[in-house]
């Protein structure tokens, strides 16, 4: 929206040097070009369509035959093409079987729509200046606000379907008017404050989860047999959608954060148990001759199951979360029982 | 009757002349612009006349007498804004197109009405048209009939009255020739209408 006609006309030819724009057009353009000469044209061409429109026939040659079927295919004879010799055919074919009847009827059917572009024709030899305060009033209300502010209307060169697309269009719009506003703009924008918020989400969960770890282990190793997982799981996660052709949405990004938030429950028991078990230095899989394996097994499951279900939702971005947290929180199971016992028994030969 | 009744009616007298004649002021100079387009167009119709029918003369000279004619009777600036005004004509082109264009009106005027000269062209009436004054004229043709043929005749306040189109059943000779020079430029460019203009010039 802009102030000023001149600014929008600036405005407007600015953005019609921009790649990624199409078009872009304000009210003034749809005031004709070029009128003074346009209605030069039409005045010159008025006393000939005004005799079309009402004049009588002439008979310029002085001497002219009646015209009928037979005479038109006879000049059609000596033009040049199919499609005169064709006609000519039609014409005689016409002729063999012509009635006063069949020609008012002919007459009927080709001037059908005469009558309508006869007073057409005659309502525009009255063209006069076209100005934006003669435009309709639904037109002029698209492009003029109450207040007198201007509307820019841009079109995209390229299919914003494409999300890097339509951020590029953006970017390109934003550096020629950067006030410049509309469904690509906040979807762009909504774009990039979910991701951002998800990723300040994520990095809060995954320190939160971490001082807790530091917490009740105070041991560094042991905080990392507990984290190590969900870091890999969160990368089985993200190859996950791509394998499966599930990119994060607003719906999906979610994910992340749950995998660290539910994930570590997990690893935190698998950590405790294998902490503390009887006889530490032992071979690593005597946690899993206690019950917390299976525990943590079959409350992973319920977990799972739970989450999974959300993939038989209709909707799609739902069910595109069920799915890849299932997946996420089987993969941090996964890596939880691959690799929390072995980084625990590593802390326990070093003394911790 | 006292001198103020006297004063007074007087007054209203001239209030009322005044006011009719303002009233009938645009009738009146609308009919003083047809005049004024007839007589161009009656010295038009009957010098051309004159000079296509001088069969005195060679001619070279019939159609010279037919260009001085036509050049003071048209206006060749309108002729030329819509002939070729759009076609980006260099000044070396455009003057010899003003140099072309007389003599290429006088062979289209002698092509169109320079038969059946027996009989003097009539003016048959005038009409106004927006700007214009359509001036009607009945040119004889070989075989007895007559050609109903118009005039367009604009007033320039600097030169007058001048023909800026002829219109022979409603056809402008103007809008044919446009077109038609339109297509020579298309296809052979500025300098092909020159040459074409060159062949069909007095």
């Amino acid at each position: 929206m802009v102030a000023k006609a001149k600014k929008a006309s600036e405005v407007v030819a600015a953005l019609g040097a921009v790649a990624e724009v199409h078009e872009a057009h304000w009210l003034g353009d749809l005031v004709p070009e070029d009128q003074i000469a346009k209605l030069d044209l039409i005045d010159l061409a008025y006393p000939s369509l005004l005799h079309a429109v009402e004049g009588a026939p002439v008979d310029l040659a002085g001497d002219a035959a009646p015209v009928t079927p037979e005479t038109l295919a006879l000049r059609l004879d000596a033009q040049p093409g199919p499609a005169a010799a064709t006609l000519a055919t039609e014409l005689r074919a016409y002729a063999g079987r012509r009635t006063p009847a069949r020609d008012a009827m002919l007459a009927g059917e080709v001037f059908r729509h005469f009558p309508l572009l006869i007073d057409r024709l005659r309502l525009q030899l009255d063209a006069g200046e076209v100005t934006a305060d003669e435009l309709p009033a639904p037109l002029r209300a698209r492009f003029l606000a109450p207040d007198g502010r201007l509307r820019i209307e841009i079109a995209p060169a390229a299919d914003l379907r494409d999300p890097a697309a339509m951020r590029a269009f953006v970017d390109a719009v934003a550096a020629v008017a950067p006030g410049a506003a509309g469904p690509p703009d906040q979807i762009t924008g909504a774009a990039g404050s979910v991701a951002g918020a998800i990723l300040q989400a994520a990095a809060l969960a995954f320190l939160g989860c971490a001082l807790l770890a530091w917490a009740m282990l105070r041991n560094v190793v042991r905080i990392a047999a507990i984290l190590l997982p969900l870091l890999l799981a969160g990368a089985v996660t993200m190859g996950a959608s791509v394998l499966l052709g599930l990119p994060f949405n607003y719906a999906n990004v979610i994910v992340l954060p749950l995998l660290i938030g539910i994930g570590i429950d997990s690893g935190v028991h698998f950590a405790l148990r294998a902490d503390r078990q009887p006889g530490s230095g032992r071979q690593p899989g005597s946690v899993f001759d206690t019950s917390t394996p299976r525990a943590v097994l079959y409350s992973a499951l319920t977990t799972i199951a739970a989450f999974g279900t959300l993939g038989l939702s209709e909707h799609r971005g739902t069910a595109s979360m069920g799915i890849l947290l299932a997946i996420s929180l089987a993969a941090a199971v996964a890596m939880i029982f691959a690799l929390t016992p072995t980084l625990v028994r590593l802390s326990q030969r070093r003394g911790g | 009757m006292t001198n103020t009744a006297r004063l007074i009616g007087a007054r209203f007298i001239a209030a009322s002349l005044l006011a009719i004649l303002m009233a009938t002021a645009p009738a009146r100079a609308g009919e003083a612009a047809e005049q004024a387009a007839r007589a161009v167009t009656e010295t038009l119709v009957h010098d051309a006349h004159g000079a296509m029918a001088a069969t005195d003369l060679d001619e070279t000279t019939r159609f010279a007498r037919l260009t001085g004619v036509v050049a003071g009777a048209f206006a060749f600036d309108i002729w030329e804004r819509f002939l070729v005004g759009d076609r980006g004509l260099t000044p070396a082109q455009l003057d010899e197109f003003r140099s072309l264009l007389p003599g290429f009106l006088a062979r289209l005027y002698a092509d169109r009405f320079g038969k059946g000269l027996e009989a003097a062209p009539e003016i048959s009436g005038t009409r106004s048209v927006r700007r214009d004054v359509m001036v009607a004229a009945a040119i004889p043709r070989a075989n007895g009939k007559s050609l109903p043929v118009e005039y367009r005749v604009r007033a320039f306040a600097d030169r007058g009255p001048l023909v800026i189109d002829i219109m022979v059943g409603g056809i402008s000779f103007l809008v044919l020739k446009r077109d038609e020079f339109k297509a020579l430029i298309d296809s052979r460019g500025v300098d092909g209408l020159l040459a074409y203009m060159r062949e069909n010039a007095v």
